[in-house]
């Protein structure tokens, strides 16, 4: 539980629809047992200000939708006096449930000063907890290095060329360190999201780097009978950060985590206006159900549907990369089939841009 | 009324293939643990790199001998600063040598603490990088900063910093290019001709030497 549930005075509902009483107002009767839709789970606000949006459920209470860290919060099932428009007998029958939204400013406030604090010492437990994993960190070094050198060994004229004349055993021990090494950069940025601003942009090859985030897949795919297609070629260099590969490291990962056995994954890589290229990531699965898409990228964030074992921080990395490097990634699903006995079943795509960010 | 224009340094720099550049370049590694670095692979392909176990020879990287310096933090540079260790050393180099290029190697992104180390440094490599990002990198910087406008600019930095004023920057500059595309160029004779007594002499010598050798 988010410990923001805990501290606060007011009744609150989560993106996925759970009620939490505060600890000076419960839950409204009327929420927790005759509201089955919840919509007031859904209510946004604009995730980039300070400000606080009041929005009035069809029921007639106010919600309050904060954005604080890297959550939104809703408070729910209350009475907004200024802003609420609710008959007047409604009023009267929930007289009790009113909040000024001075009051609710006031606590949204004091939680925005309060999330650095706590963020800072979850900070420092995962950055001691992570320096723990230093010998791991070298001794994973010390074989990439060595399977590296053993690749060289073989045949061939290209570094290429020479894996693709390795022994089967090698090419698997040499994928599973390149994996490692994509992952342990990926949890420097868990505990440290500024790390994936270290370093200054390059110009990256684009196309190269898909091709390779594709060959570190391909096993893992093959084994689900899964292909992964890369559409589109593109020869336009653009400025990214190092951390960037990440983004389609974790989509790609995901989708076939998530893509039906025998299905295909496609890459497609579009030239955009001026020096961007669209990167379009499709899958066919089941698809985010759509009370949920607007919370897939916050941090622990799991879907009620998923069952596969996860930490909910494959997207919020890839979302926090993707804003490092002046982008984001959206998600949208397409051709929503049919439904199974597990969920709604569809296309899944996810996207973003790619940014020269020498340009900027 | 015309006025001669006089070639920049960065026009007059003579422009070399990338092999060349590599070969040329002088690469060190300063880290603890010499095994986590690819150094068959890319010594194989061209590029000079030599390897400490620690900081060996303070002298020698404060003259800007090397053209790159690949840093670790943890375990290294603990006799000039046995606190900070890699980030004291790095500070120190920056602040004797602004020129120096230097890359931030290490496996410690993850500690807040460290980000001064990542942002003063001129390029970052996680721990642990394969073999072609590397290169990549390598060869990204080689290309970009191992440049004359690379070290024209800190240069030109240093004299404004130093109360030189434009008009006789520009008369640096071109004495620079003209002795650098002359026959022979002793940086020192070039600094007592055209600089005079100035302050940060070792640094300037440094820059005006990696100038020097670029047009070799």
């Amino acid at each position: 539980m988010h410990p923001l549930h805990i501290l606060s005075p007011l009744p609150r509902i989560t993106p996925e629809g759970e009620l939490y009483d505060g600890y000076a107002l419960r839950q409204a009767a009327f929420c927790k047992s005759k509201c089955a839709e919840r919509p007031c789970k859904c209510f946004s606000c604009d995730s980039s200000t300070d400000s606080i949006a009041f929005h009035t459920c069809p029921f007639g209470f106010s919600v309050a939708a904060a954005a604080i860290g890297d959550a939104v919060f809703r408070i729910n099932g209350v009475l907004e006096t200024a802003t609420n428009s609710s008959a007047p007998e409604f009023k009267k029958q929930h007289k009790h449930r009113k909040v000024k939204s001075d009051e609710v400013r006031n606590w949204v406030t004091a939680c925005r000063k309060a999330i650095p604090c706590f963020n800072a010492q979850v900070d420092a437990r995962a950055t001691d907890q992570i320096s723990a994993f230093h010998e791991i960190k070298s001794l994973i070094g010390t074989l990439l290095v060595t399977s590296e050198a053993w690749v060289s060994e073989q045949d061939g004229q290209s570094f290429d060329e020479k894996f693709e004349n390795s022994p089967e055993p090698l090419k698997t021990i040499h994928h599973s360190c390149r994996t490692l090494e994509s992952l342990l950069q990926m949890t420097d940025i868990i505990a440290n999201p500024e790390a994936a601003t270290f370093g200054k942009p390059h110009p990256t090859s684009i196309h190269g780097m898909f091709y390779m985030i594709k060959r570190i897949f391909d096993s893992k795919a093959e084994r689900r009978k899964i292909s992964i297609e890369l559409v589109g070629r593109t020869y336009r260099r653009p400025s990214i950060y190092k951390s960037f590969f990440i983004i389609p490291l974790v989509l790609i990962d995901n989708a076939i985590k998530h893509s039906g056995r025998s299905s295909t994954i496609k890459i497609n890589l579009t030239e955009w206006r001026d020096d961007a290229i669209v990167v379009r990531i499709t899958s066919y699965g089941e698809v985010v159900p759509e009370d949920q898409r607007t919370i897939i990228f916050e941090r622990g964030a799991r879907g009620r549907n998923a069952r596969i074992r996860g930490s909910g921080l494959g997207l919020y990395v890839a979302q926090l990369v993707a804003h490092a490097n002046h982008t984001s990634v959206s998600y949208r699903a397409l051709r929503s089939a049919c439904a199974d006995s597990q969920g709604e079943v569809g296309m899944n795509e996810f996207s973003f841009e790619i940014k020269n960010l020498s340009a900027k | 009324m015309f006025h001669r224009r006089h070639k920049s340094i960065r026009s007059a720099a003579p422009s070399a293939p990338l092999v060349e550049l590599i070969k040329r370049t002088r690469i060190l590694v300063i880290d603890d643990v010499e095994t986590e670095f690819p150094f068959s692979i890319l010594k194989k392909q061209g590029y000079a790199i030599d390897y400490w176990a620690d900081v060996n020879d303070l002298p020698k990287l404060e003259s800007g001998f090397y053209d790159i310096i690949i840093l670790d933090i943890g375990g290294i540079g603990q006799e000039l600063d046995d606190v900070n260790e890699g980030v004291g050393v790095l500070r120190h180099i920056k602040q004797t040598n602004p020129s120096q290029i230097v890359i931030a190697y290490s496996g410690e992104a993850h500690d807040t603490h460290r980000i001064p180390f990542f942002q003063l440094a001129d390029e970052y490599v996680p721990k642990p990088t394969n073999a072609i990002s590397w290169k990549e990198t390598l060869d990204h910087m080689i290309g970009s900063k191992c440049t004359v406008d690379h070290y024209w600019s800190t240069l030109e930095a240093l004299l404004r910093n130093q109360g030189t004023s434009a008009r006789n920057i520009a008369r640096i500059e071109r004495a620079l290019v003209k002795a650098c595309t002359g026959n022979t160029f002793d940086p020192c004779k070039f600094i007592s001709k055209n600089l005079g007594s100035i302050e940060n002499a070792a640094t300037m010598l440094s820059i005006i030497s990696k100038i020097g050798s670029l047009f070799s």
